[in-house]
C-alpha cells in the first residue's frame, strides 16, 4: 500500500524504495502470465486418413434404353428391371420410376430405405476418392406377392409427401428427385431375413450399374469437392460414439462395410457378426460403410 | 416393439450422420471412433453385447461416451445395459434415443437422456425419419458430456 496525502505543499519529492518497483514489475509479469493462461492453445491434430468426396449435379433422371450420366442427366436402362431378377429368386418383380419434387402427392408402398448414389473411384470405403450424385436419391419400396407391405413395426405406405419427414439427415431435400425402385418378393418372406435382404440386393444390383457410370465422370465436372479427415487430437478428452442399431432379424439389420458406398454386396450383416461392437472410423461411416436393411 | 419408419436410420442418414459430423469438428474433444453395436433379439444376448461394449470402452480408455439407440421398446433393454456397463466403469455417458412415453428400463447411470420424440406423440408415427437425430440434438448431447467430463476431471 502506498499513499500520499498533502495540503499547500511547495515542493514534494517522493522516492520509491526498490522493493516497491520490484513488486510492480512482479504484478505486471503476473498479468501477462494470466493472459497467456487464458489464451487457448489449439490441440495438436494428427490426420490419420483423408476421404475426398466429389459431388456431381443431376438435374433430371430418365428411364431409357441404356445407363449413362451426361449433361447433368441420369439415364437408366429400363431392361434392368428384368435383368435384376436373376440376382435373387425371392424377388418376383421390379419396377422403377422417377418422382419429381412437384409430384410427391402419389401413393407409395412402404419405404424400406433411402439410399444415396455413391461410387468408390479410388481406395476402399473410408479413404481415397468417392463420387456422389447430388440432386437425386433412391427410394426402395416393396410388398410381397400377396400385397403385404414389407414392414414389421409400422409401415410407411400411403401418400409419399405425408409419409416422409423431408429435409432430415436421412431423407431427401425439397428439390431432390426420387428414383423409386419398387420390388415384389415371394409371399410370406417379408418377415424373414432373406425376403427384405433380397429386395436390397436387387436395388444394389441396379445401383451398381449406375455406379459404373458415376466412376467415369471427370473430376472437373464436379460441382463441389469435400475433404473429410479422420483426426486425433492428443491431450483432449477422448470421446467414443456408440450407435446401437437394429440386429434382431428381418428388417432389423445393417450391412457393415460393403464394397461400394451405401451398398450391400461385399458387406457383412451385423447379425452374422454377432451384434458385438465393431469400430468404424468417422470417414468409414461418412463413406457409406453402413447399409440400412432396418 | 422395434424400429419403425420414424425412428429408423436410412442408409442416407448414416452417410449424413450429424452425430459424427458435429463430434469430428469439435476441437475440444478427441473422437476416437464410432462403435456400432447390434441390438439382438434375446435378452441374454443383449447383456452379452453390452458387456463387450463396456470392455471395449475400458480398453480404449475413453473419457466419455455418447450413445444412440435406434428404435424403442426392447431396444432400450440393451440401451440401459450399455449405459450401466459404462457407468460402472466411471465413464460419463449421454444418451440419445426415442423415449416417447418413457423408457421400459432405467438405472442410476441414466441421468442424461435426450428424447428424440420430435412429433411429441409418444408413439411410432410411421413417417420416415421424423424422430431421428438432427445436428441440434448432438450439439446438446456434446455440451452435456463436456460438462460431465469436466466435473469428473475435477474430482480426480
Amino acid at each position: 500500500m502506498f499513499k500520499i496525502s498533502m495540503a499547500n505543499a511547495k515542493s514534494v519529492t517522493v522516492e520509491m524504495p526498490e522493493k516497491y518497483m520490484e513488486a510492480i514489475e512482479r504484478l505486471k509479469k503476473r498479468e501477462k502470465e494470466i493472459k497467456k493462461e487464458n489464451l487457448k492453445v489449439l490441440p495438436r491434430e494428427e490426420v490419420i486418413r483423408e476421404l475426398k468426396i466429389r459431388e456431381f449435379l443431376v438435374k433430371d433422371v430418365k428411364i431409357s434404353d441404356n445407363t449413362k450420366i451426361c449433361n447433368n442427366t441420369l439415364f437408366i436402362d429400363s431392361s434392368l428391371t428384368r435383368e435384376s431378377l436373376k440376382i435373387n429368386q425371392l424377388v418376383k418383380k421390379v419396377t422403377f420410376d422417377v418422382i419429381y419434387p412437384e409430384n410427391r402427392d402419389i401413393y407409395t408402398n412402404t419405404i424400406m430405405d433411402i439410399i444415396p448414389i455413391m461410387a468408390k473411384v479410388d481406395g476402399k470405403i473410408g479413404e481415397g476418392i468417392t463420387h456422389i450424385l447430388d440432386g437425386v436419391v433412391v427410394f426402395l419400396t416393396g410388398t410381397d406377392e400377396e400385397g403385404k407391405q414389407i414392414a414389421e413395426f409400422g409401415s410407411s405406405h400411403g401418400i409419399l409427401k405425408d409419409k416422409v419427414a423431408f429435409n432430415m439427415p436421412g431423407t431427401p431435400k425439397n428439390k431432390d428427385i426420387i428414383l423409386r425402385i419398387d420390388v415384389v418378393i415371394e409371399k410370406g418372406t417379408g418377415m424373414e431375413r432373406r425376403g427384405p435382404l433380397a429386395a436390397h440386393q436387387v436395388a444394389d444390383f441396379i445401383l451398381d450399374r449406375i455406379r459404373e457410370e458415376l466412376k467415369k465422370l471427370a473430376p472437373e465436372e464436379a460441382v463441389k469437392t469435400h475433404i473429410f479427415k479422420d483426426v486425433r487430437r492428443k491431450g483432449m478428452p477422448k470421446v467414443l460414439i456408440v450407435k446401437e442399431l437394429g440386429g434382431q432379424g428381418a428388417m432389423h439389420e445393417k450391412i457393415i462395410m460393403p464394397s461400394e458406398p451405401g451398398g450391400v454386396r461385399g458387406g457383412k450383416s451385423i447379425i452374422d457378426l454377432g451384434n458385438v461392437p465393431i469400430i468404424l472410423t468417422p470417414n468409414e461411416v461418412k463413406d457409406g460403410g453402413i447399409h440400412s436393411v432396418t | 416393439m422395434g424400429v419403425g419408419p420414424s425412428t429408423k436410420e436410412t442408409t442416407l442418414h448414416h452417410v449424413n450422420d450429424p452425430m459424427i459430423e458435429v463430434a469430428r469438428r469439435d476441437k475440444d474433444i478427441d473422437l476416437v471412433g464410432v462403435a456400432v453395436v447390434g441390438s439382438p433379439q434375446d435378452n441374454e444376448e443383449k447383456f452379452y453385447v453390452a458387456k463387450r461394449l463396456g470392455m471395449l470402452a475400458e480398453a480404449l480408455g475413453v473419457d466419455g461416451v455418447i450413445i444412440y439407440a435406434e428404435g424403442f421398446g426392447n431396444q432400450h433393454v440393451d440401451f440401459a445395459a450399455h449405459i450401466e456397463e459404462l457407468g460402472k466403469r466411471g465413464i460419463p455417458v449421454v444418451g440419445l434415443t426415442f423415449a416417447g412415453n418413457g423408457l421400459v428400463v432405467e438405472n442410476e447411470y441414466m441421468e442424461d437422456i435426450i428424447d428424440l420424440d420430435k412429433a411429441k406423440e409418444g408413439m411410432e408415427t410411421e413417417i420416415v425419419c421424423q424422430n431421428t437425430v438432427e445436428e441440434r440434438d448432438m450439439i446438446k448431447a456434446l455440451k452435456i458430456l463436456k460438462e460431465k467430463m469436466k466435473r469428473r476431471g475435477g474430482k480426480k
